[in-house]
């Protein structure tokens, strides 16, 4: 069957919502408005870490058109962590603060108020005082002994193994990075032709969809909640905002209709929550439209990683084994980044076959904003690393890096780095078209080669 | 844009104590009108000319003006020849300046600059004129062409060149019941160009421009040189002009006049001053050189 | 205080504070869906409107200036419910993603026919370049245009 005859593959299909995006008749949450709808605006933190002494709320209270200001005491189930549904925990993020904060614009309690204006009014108007703590901004700094620690159970680190990362089973050990071992890596490097270091840093990327964060949650005497956010993740929304308020997930509605661009941006339900809180709260439809401003300061970004690799080579170009280290900054709390560091750790092999190696990958806190998934999350970042990694030690060993990387690609019937059989291994032929279409003649002995 | 909110904080800061907001939205129609309304509102109104860079001064509550003025409706967008000058009015559009005739090559091309057909139909040769790096593309080409501010206020009209006008960042000589009312080139010099880096080949901000304008190439005998993007407000190099005055402008000296060019910057928070130094001098050197290859 | 004026055709009476953009007053007081908000200082485009077919950021128009004047959205480029041929380029190149930007790209793109019937792909470049797309990508926002184009 040629590939004409498919309706689907191989055909460029036209965009089903085309027709409304060019006529602007499409949907998004911002035009979702309801009779007497509030408006939200945080009260944020100025400093990246620091405890609360005392917030001042009469000034703004006396604002005209202020109806509520929610705070922590607001709400039933303070601290969550987003994959609590994966089995990911313990939880270590509060809806709003209670004593302290630990990221610079750190929403430390909403002002509701009857529009926009009034609530960024009052808000600029409650006092905060905030004794500020040193701030742990750098990686490396958080993992030293004797670094200020910033999450209650007393480290920087978050606890893989032991069944907290929704990966592993209750019974294994509990260990501060998350561990994938295979074969005898000290052997492998015993007998190395040549040893490869290299050290490799992914900044933050800031997703910047265009739509901004903005949610509407309008509350029903029944005591169900419908929410209106641009999510990627429906049901996290559901299930956080019903842990946090201590209701059944079945008396949440949650309503995402077209996405204004997210990348990642919105997978994580943060401020949602705050919104349903505020609307459980004053008992009436209420509205977050985010500015520009805390899209960029606020929601979170791709994190910042550090990657460590150390090949065995041999002198035929095989890589007998590896040993990596992988730092990831989640930012102030938890949210994704357990998972995304399991991500990246289990892909440290890149598509190549490594049958001896240890791969830490830590999932470090700091006092930044949390950062979460992003495109290719987890492999982006170590696609980066492994791929100049193999350019630096083909270099090293003076073969050819497309030679090198056919020599060592997954075959069939080999494992991945966790032990799984490969039945599926194309990346020998996606090399070998990939080289045809940059114009790379490969020598006849690569062109020979199949997976 | 963080280093001009700052600045415009600090400055505007005085103007809201001083007035009980009365918020009210003024379009007068006629030049007259806009000049009582300014006598009458002084510093506690918000003038605003194409909008581009004012209006989010309000929307994100960085000031609160008693009244806005706005300039739209005046008949001020027309570039007019008068004898040797060139006359501009003060709400013309960048969109509108480069569909004119007469307009020097340096003005055109920072009008060009600006990015998008929208905000070249909006941002006004006035408005350019105050607003601080990393606006103000037209300002800077203004500069360096010894131009001339028209104020006008209910007690009459006054002169101020250019080159006196920026008394620091966001401080300005205009006194608060005048209006700026027109741009006047004199005699448009034989060579002009204006050149600058902007973050991306299309649309971003400038980090640096520089505008020359030069009557030979030969013998100096008049000349301009203005930089904008390392400070508030554009400057004009006047130890480089000194330098070239009657000399014949050759590679070498193209090249030690360079290392004069950047005389001061300030970190913008975009870029380090030290960038923002070098900058200022390649584009002066292309465009010396780029003047001179056509000898 | 009110104002009038003519939104995509029809006469439209508001009351707004002189503070309020075009924008706040479009979305938040009339319930469109064809303006956007996406930074709020003129440097996204997705609350891109025509006033008097003059281009204008509406997040950065103050309401109260359009009175009795022009304002068209994307969607007043519809007649009798048809697309316009601007339109249907954008429908022919699959020049639309997540359709936040497009508003703004639309009108961008037919205020520069209307002036330059064949722009060079430099004048469509610069033209956009106040514009951001995240998604769908420029290269086939710009294929729309100059399919769009006379040539």
């Amino acid at each position: 069957m040629s590939m004409s005859n498919y309706f689907v593959v191989g055909k460029s299909l036209q965009n089903s919502s085309i027709v409304n995006h060019v006529t602007g008749a499409t949907q998004y949450i911002d035009s979702i408005t309801f009779p007497g709808m509030l408006w939200i605006k945080a009260v944020r933190s100025p400093v990246p870490r620091g405890k609360i002494k005392k917030i001042d709320y009469s000034k703004a209270e006396k604002i005209p058109g202020v109806v509520k200001i929610i705070t922590a005491k607001h709400v039933p189930n303070n601290y969550h962590v987003n994959l609590a549904g994966l089995g990911v925990g313990p939880p270590d993020e509060p809806v709003l603060p209670e004593d302290e904060v630990n990221y610079k614009g750190e929403a430390i309690c909403l002002v509701v108020a009857k529009d926009e204006e009034t609530a960024a009014k009052a808000a600029n108007l409650v006092e905060v005082d905030i004794e500020e703590l040193p701030p742990v901004l750098d990686m490396e700094e958080a993992l030293k002994p004797g670094a200020p620690a910033i999450k209650k159970w007393g480290s920087n680190v978050f606890m893989f193994g032991g069944g907290m990362d929704g990966a592993t089973p209750p019974s294994s050990p509990k260990r501060p990075y998350f561990l994938v071992k295979r074969g005898n890596v000290e052997q492998a490097f015993a007998n190395a032709y040549e040893v490869v270091e290299g050290s490799y840093l992914i900044p933050p990327i800031e997703h910047a969809p265009l739509e901004p964060h903005i949610c509407v949650a309008k509350p029903e005497p029944s005591g169900k909640l419908t929410i209106y956010t641009p999510t990627q993740a429906p049901y996290f929304v559901r299930d956080n905002v019903a842990t946090i308020l201590n209701i059944p997930a079945s008396n949440i509605r949650v309503v995402s209709p077209h996405v204004g661009g997210a990348f990642g941006a919105k997978v994580d339900p943060e401020f949602e929550m705050q919104v349903a809180v505020a609307a459980m709260v004053v008992g009436r439809p209420v509205k977050w439209r985010w500015t520009r401003e805390e899209e960029f300061t606020i929601s979170t970004t791709r994190p910042a990683v550090k990657i460590e690799l150390k090949d065995a080579l041999s002198r035929e170009g095989r890589i007998l084994g590896r040993k990596a280290k992988l730092l990831h900054d989640a930012g102030a709390y938890a949210r994704t980044s357990p998972y995304g560091v399991i991500k990246s750790t289990v892909n440290l092999s890149g598509p190549y076959n490594i049958e001896n190696l240890r791969y830490e990958g830590y999932c470090v806190f700091t006092n930044r904003q949390p950062s979460s998934a992003m495109r290719g999350y987890g492999v982006f970042e170590v696609s980066y690393a492994v791929e100049l990694h193999m350019e630096r030690a083909a270099r090293k060993l003076g073969i050819d890096s497309w030679e090198f990387r056919f020599i060592n690609a997954y075959r069939n019937n080999q494992v991945t780095a966790t032990g799984r059989p490969i039945d599926d291994a194309y990346l020998i032929e996606v090399m070998k078209e990939a080289a045809a279409l940059a114009g790379v003649k490969l020598p006849p002995h690569l062109l020979q080669l199949s997976s | 844009m963080k280093n001009m909110i700052t600045l415009i904080l600090v400055f505007f800061g005085l103007v809201t104590a001083l007035k009980e907001i009365n918020e009210s939205f003024l379009m007068p129609e006629s030049v007259n009108k806009a000049l009582q309304l300014k006598k009458l509102y002084r510093d506690s109104a918000l003038v605003v000319s194409g909008g581009t860079a004012s209006v989010q001064l309000v929307t994100k509550m960085l000031i609160s003006p008693a009244a806005i003025i706005s300039l739209e409706n005046l008949p001020l967008n027309y570039v007019k020849k008068k004898g040797n000058m060139i006359e501009i009015g003060a709400t013309t559009t960048a969109a509108e300046i480069l569909e004119s005739d007469g307009v020097p090559n340096c003005l055109l091309e920072a009008a060009k600059g600006i990015h998008g057909l929208a905000l070249k139909q909006n941002a006004t040769i006035g408005g350019n004129i105050f607003t601080p790096a990393p606006g103000g593309d037209m300002a800077t080409a203004l500069l360096s062409l010894d131009a001339q501010l028209i104020m006008s206020s209910s007690r009459g009209r006054r002169i101020v060149p250019l080159t006196k006008f920026y008394k620091g960042p966001l401080t300005y000589n205009i006194r608060s019941d005048e209006l700026l009312i027109a741009i006047r080139i004199g005699k448009p010099p034989k060579h002009s160009m204006f050149m600058k880096q902007s973050i991306y080949k299309y649309g971003g901000q400038t980090l640096a421009s520089v505008s020359v304008a030069l009557d030979s190439v030969d013998k100096v005998k008049r000349v301009g040189v203005a930089v904008g993007g390392l400070t508030p407000h554009p400057y004009r190099a006047s130890r480089v002009e000194k330098m070239l005055l009657g000399q014949k402008i050759s590679e070498e000296l193209i090249e030690t006049t360079a290392q004069n060019v950047a005389e001061e910057a300030s970190d913008t928070g975009l870029v380090s001053r030290e960038y923002l130094r070098h900058l200022a001098g390649v584009l002066y050197k292309r465009i010396l050189t780029r003047l001179t290859s056509s000898r | 205080m009110m104002i009038r004026f003519y939104l995509d055709g029809q006469l439209v009476e508001v009351d707004v504070k002189p503070t309020d953009t075009l924008l706040k007053v479009l979305v938040d007081k009339l319930g469109l869906t064809s303006v956007h908000y996406g930074c709020g200082e003129g440097s996204c485009g997705a609350c891109m409107v025509l006033v008097d077919d003059k281009l204008r950021y509406s997040c950065l128009t103050f309401a109260a200036s359009v009175n009795d004047k022009k304002v068209t959205t994307v969607a007043g480029l519809l007649s009798d419910h048809e697309l316009s041929p601007l339109q249907k380029k954008f429908v022919e190149n699959n020049a639309a993603q997540c359709g936040y930007c497009t508003p703004g790209m639309v009108l961008v793109a037919k205020a520069l026919l209307d002036k330059n019937p064949s722009p060079s792909d430099e004048e469509i470049f610069d033209a956009l370049a106040g514009n951001l797309c995240r998604c769908t990508g420029y290269v086939p926002i710009v294929k729309a245009v100059k399919s769009a184009a006379r040539r």
